[in-house]
């Protein structure tokens, strides 16, 4: 073929998707609110992994996830383990603050030889355990840092070994491929100023009137500062990409309730089984739950923390004292102290048609 | 990870409890009766067990006193309607108000068994 057979046949999309990672996309976006960046971000190297293009003798990815307590950061690693591995637990996940002692690090990797606990000693990180959830058709595994500014210097040059060359020695000298691995690192810091501006933003706590665009930038660049003087220029470099987690507005709430709710209904269904019964929530209960568990500094931690005490705890005591059946609906409203009541809806059948009523 | 067993012949309580308590962190393993209680507690560890008082056949006091007798001191939750005498448990549990007080329980016998830092060393 010659120069001149060649002909312009339009552009190319660089941008556009695989069906799979539309689907993987699609999912996440409808389990994670708000959090679009760092969606992005985990779709972006999530396609490169599938197509065969992640660099070789490192790992699939490497991110950095910053932002205020309570937006996500986890939830992000657990929605992806559960839409690719129908598994919210299926990841390893390292608890820096659990290792912010030299010698801890002996549980990570295990005792080196001529030390105690030698053999004895199970480390966290083998090769079994990273890829105890790969299938034959996804060699991934998500591995996640939690809390990384807590960790100790030696976690630290583990770490950035892991990041660099995808590879780590075991205390036993056997070495641990982590090539297959997309990590994620979390941090909180940048907390304290973080909370400090949403104080100062907000007035007073629970409202989020001012929580704007403008905000989220200050929350960005107040995390990003953070980042810089803590982390080495050395570990900033290994990074893939840095996310920063929007602090979650009220309407990002309303799905985050909206999600939990529907997830309550899941996991009782999941729970029970056959057994199962149903419950709804009018919109003045869905108000008293957003009033409740809106905390500026804790996010949707608070809102889900508030949700469980309030209407599984009430569910479950109901259960035990035999009040709910299998089948039942059980509608919550708002009660005259101001709490939440629960009241069983019974079907009746009258004369002429079937009518609903509930039974407190 | 700790690990608890949870014997309840209201099933629809038993799992429900075993998720809230998955939740909180905790690996939760149900039993729907004395029998089935008795056989997990052989065959895997556990740090506590929460049983409800009137289970079929035996009950949840011979239960909590078989328990006993294979690990003594094992820390046991009973939960029932009234109060009973049960020399063999750690605490009772009224079932009207079942949560949040057995999350908060399991946390205090956890901890008490682990003793303070000192202690451990």
């Amino acid at each position: 073929m010659s120069l001149a057979e060649l002909a312009f046949s339009g552009p190319l999309d660089a941008k556009r998707h695989g069906d799979a990672i539309k689907e993987l996309e699609t999912v996440l976006r409808s389990k994670i609110v708000s959090q679009e960046s760092a969606i992005d971000a985990v779709v972006e190297l999530y396609q490169i992994f599938l197509v065969g293009m992640a660099p070789p003798d490192r790992p699939v990815g490497n991110l950095l996830f910053l932002g205020p307590t309570g937006s996500g950061k986890t939830y992000v690693v657990e929605a992806l383990a559960e839409t690719l591995f129908g598994n919210s637990h299926a990841f390893i996940k390292v608890n820096c603050a659990e290792f912010q002692e030299h010698h801890e690090i002996a549980k990570l990797i295990g005792s080196p030889p001529g030390y105690i606990g030698h053999g004895q000693t199970r480390a966290l990180l083998t090769q079994e355990a990273l890829n105890q959830w790969q299938t034959d058709k996804l060699k991934l595994t998500l591995l996640l840092f939690d809390e990384i500014e807590k960790a100790s210097d030696a976690l630290w040059q583990l770490l950035l070994g892991i990041l660099d060359r995808a590879t780590l020695t075991l205390g036993d000298n056997s070495h641990v491929d982590l090539s297959h691995c997309l990590i994620f690192m979390t941090s909180n810091l940048g907390a304290a100023e973080m909370s400090s501006l949403a104080e100062g933003g907000l007035g007073f706590a629970g409202q989020f009137t001012k929580v704007n665009e403008d905000f989220d930038h200050k929350i960005t660049r107040t995390a990003l500062e953070a980042a810089r003087k803590k982390f080495s220029p050395e570990f900033m470099n290994r990074l893939d990409k840095v996310v920063v987690f929007q602090t979650l507005r009220p309407e990002h709430l309303e799905r985050v309730l909206e999600l939990e709710l529907a997830k309550i209904q899941q996991r009782i269904s999941r729970a029970v089984g056959e057994q199962n019964f149903t419950f709804e929530c009018g919109p003045s209960v869905k108000q008293w739950l957003l009033r409740e568990g809106t905390d500026p500094k804790y996010g949707a931690r608070h809102l889900k923390r508030v949700i469980e005490k309030n209407v599984v705890y009430g569910l479950a005591n109901l259960v035990a004292t035999s009040q709910i059946q299998a089948g039942d609906r059980i509608v919550i409203g708002i009660g005259a102290d101001g709490g939440l009541t629960f009241s069983k809806m019974a079907i009746v059948v009258s004369e002429s048609e079937n009518v609903s009523r509930s039974s407190p | 990870m700790k690990s608890i067993l949870v014997v309840d012949d209201n099933k629809m309580l038993c799992r429900m409890a075993c998720d809230i308590l998955h939740q909180e962190g905790y690996r939760a393993i149900p039993a729907s009766s004395v029998e089935e209680a008795l056989e997990a507690f052989e065959q895997q560890s556990f740090d506590l067990v929460v049983t409800n008082f009137h289970l079929p056949g035996v009950g949840g006091a011979e239960l909590a006193r078989a328990i006993r007798d294979r690990a003594p001191g094992f820390p046991i939750i009973m939960t029932g309607f009234e109060p009973v005498e049960c020399e063999h448990v750690t605490l009772f549990l009224p079932r009207q108000f079942l949560f949040p007080s057995l999350i908060e329980k399991i946390g205090a016998c956890l901890a008490e068994l682990e003793g303070p830092p000192l202690a451990r060393r």
